[in-house]
């Protein structure tokens, strides 16, 4: 059996050596490290801190640090939703269901489908059908419109409709080269800060795809799951209007 | 409410960005010996833990937030898995590499008196990589995607540490000096030896003890 420890009993000689053999240790600290005697004070059910008799040195910069963190968090959280105007409905709907003309960053070519109720969605798509035909004709006609490949598409620069989605409408451009895709750019996609951060990182993947698969059935990008869906579906009309310009030139 | 959760998520970034610089500059300025008069050392260590801790505690709530907002097209397989995020590979997987760094150094800190020190070191210095991590992670797409004031508030958080890191590099580089200077010319075995002192048993025999051993010199 193991020698026990001398008892921490007070030899009221030294304070040193006393509060060392109550902590447990052996007042060299070098010694056999003795059991520190624990039950006494867990018998005052205590919390934590006291019965270990640790503080915290920086209390008071802890509560600070806490406080200020999460006062940061909502202030910085609100200033970002309020000078990007997600609460003021940019390019959201109105109370009174119009589609706000705010969107005034979008380009020209957005200017097609300013005013049309956000109710009547299919009336919206109906709608732009007229506003971007003559374009699309007038561009088909700027093009080549003599190579008729195997894709079925006759060369030249197609725009698709302006598909409406709540944030905004998105609309795409096609340039078919030899029959092929060669490019998509979207000429108006909804511009808010939001939808904007979305966009960036969607587009470019979607217009990959496209390009990759020549053809508008391309994935949907988590995270942009309307933009990809009116993406596609602007894509889809403007290859229509390349297949339809194609068919006309070979009947002709 | 997407929107709520798209701003708490951008927010508590930002916070924990803060907090990040904040608990570096506490434990550098510890571990560098620079803490000045005014405050103990134990009051900057004290500090640093806490901020480490509740650094990490945002950016739990920064994941969280993320994973609720359903437009930004982060789910658990792009939190969880580097270089699966569509769009900005890059610049998520630079936040996910760095919480997993954050969250080894928190967790081995809890239990280290257990472990070995040199591992927890070795751990706990990588959250100097790891703030940088993070801060390229906030660069590249936070807030959103770097405008000005975002911008400048990093470049300021990056000033604030590079001062007590320089002098934590200077306060290494001076004790692996001190140490160098220190060491015997000659080789270890042809130091003196001094006679093994026994554990002492109690206060009288360790003061006799003491007296031998200095007689003995």
């Amino acid at each position: 059996m193991a020698p026990q420890p001398p008892a921490a009993e007070p030899s009221g000689i030294d304070p040193l050596l006393d509060r060392q053999s109550a902590r447990g240790r052996h007042p060299s600290g070098s010694g056999p490290r003795t059991e520190r005697p624990r039950t006494a004070t867990r018998q005052h059910g205590t919390s934590g801190t006291a019965r270990t008799g640790r503080t915290h040195a920086a209390r008071g910069a802890r509560a600070v640090a806490l406080t200020a963190s999460v006062l940061a968090t909502g202030a910085i959280g609100s200033a970002l939703a309020y000078s990007e105007g997600t609460f003021s409905a940019d390019d959201g709907v109105t109370d009174d269901g119009l589609i706000e003309s705010s969107s005034a960053a979008i380009d020209g070519a957005a200017a097609a489908t300013p005013d049309q109720t956000s109710e009547d969605t299919a009336s919206t798509t109906t709608a732009t059908t007229p506003a971007t035909t003559p374009e699309t004709e007038t561009e088909t006609q700027t093009g080549t419109g003599s190579d008729t490949s195997s894709s079925g598409y006759a060369d030249g620069v197609y725009l698709g409709t302006a598909e409406y989605t709540e944030w905004g409408d998105v609309q795409v451009e096609v340039t078919i080269t030899d029959g092929r895709i060669i490019d998509v750019t979207a000429v108006d996609y909804p511009q808010s800060r939001r939808s904007s951060d979305i966009n960036n990182r969607a587009l470019p993947l979607l217009e990959a795809d496209a390009i990759e698969l020549q053809s508008a059935d391309v994935d949907i990008v988590s995270g942009a799951t309307y933009t990809s869906r009116t993406y596609a579906d602007s894509l889809q009309a403007a290859l229509d209007t390349a297949a339809l310009a194609a068919s006309s030139e070979v009947s002709a | 409410m997407n929107e709520v959760w798209w701003y708490l998520s951008r927010s508590s970034g930002i916070v924990a960005t803060v907090l990040i610089a904040a608990a570096l500059v506490a434990g550098l300025r510890f571990s560098g010996r620079a803490t000045g008069s005014r405050r103990r050392p134990k009051w900057w260590l004290d500090l640093h833990n806490y901020l480490g801790g509740l650094a990490f505690a945002f950016v739990v709530v920064h994941i969280v937030a993320v994973y609720q907002d359903e437009l930004s097209g982060i789910g658990w397989k792009q939190i969880v898995i580097p270089m699966t995020a569509e769009g900005w590979a890059w610049g998520i997987t630079w936040g996910v590499l760095a919480t997993y760094v954050f969250a080894m150094v928190v967790f081995t800190s809890w239990p280290r008196r257990r472990g070995s020190r040199r591992l927890w070191l070795t751990i706990h210095l990588l959250s100097v990589p790891a703030a940088v991590a993070a801060g390229v992670h906030g660069w590249m797409v936070g807030s959103s995607r770097g405008p000005v004031w975002f911008t400048v508030l990093l470049a300021g958080l990056v000033g604030l540490v590079v001062h007590p890191a320089v002098l934590r590099l200077y306060t290494a580089a001076r004790k692996r000096a001190n140490r160098r200077l220190r060491e015997p010319p000659t080789a270890a075995w042809a130091a003196p030896r001094l006679p093994a002192v026994p554990p002492p048993t109690d206060a009288g025999t360790r003061r006799e003890l003491v007296d031998t051993a200095s007689r003995s010199r």
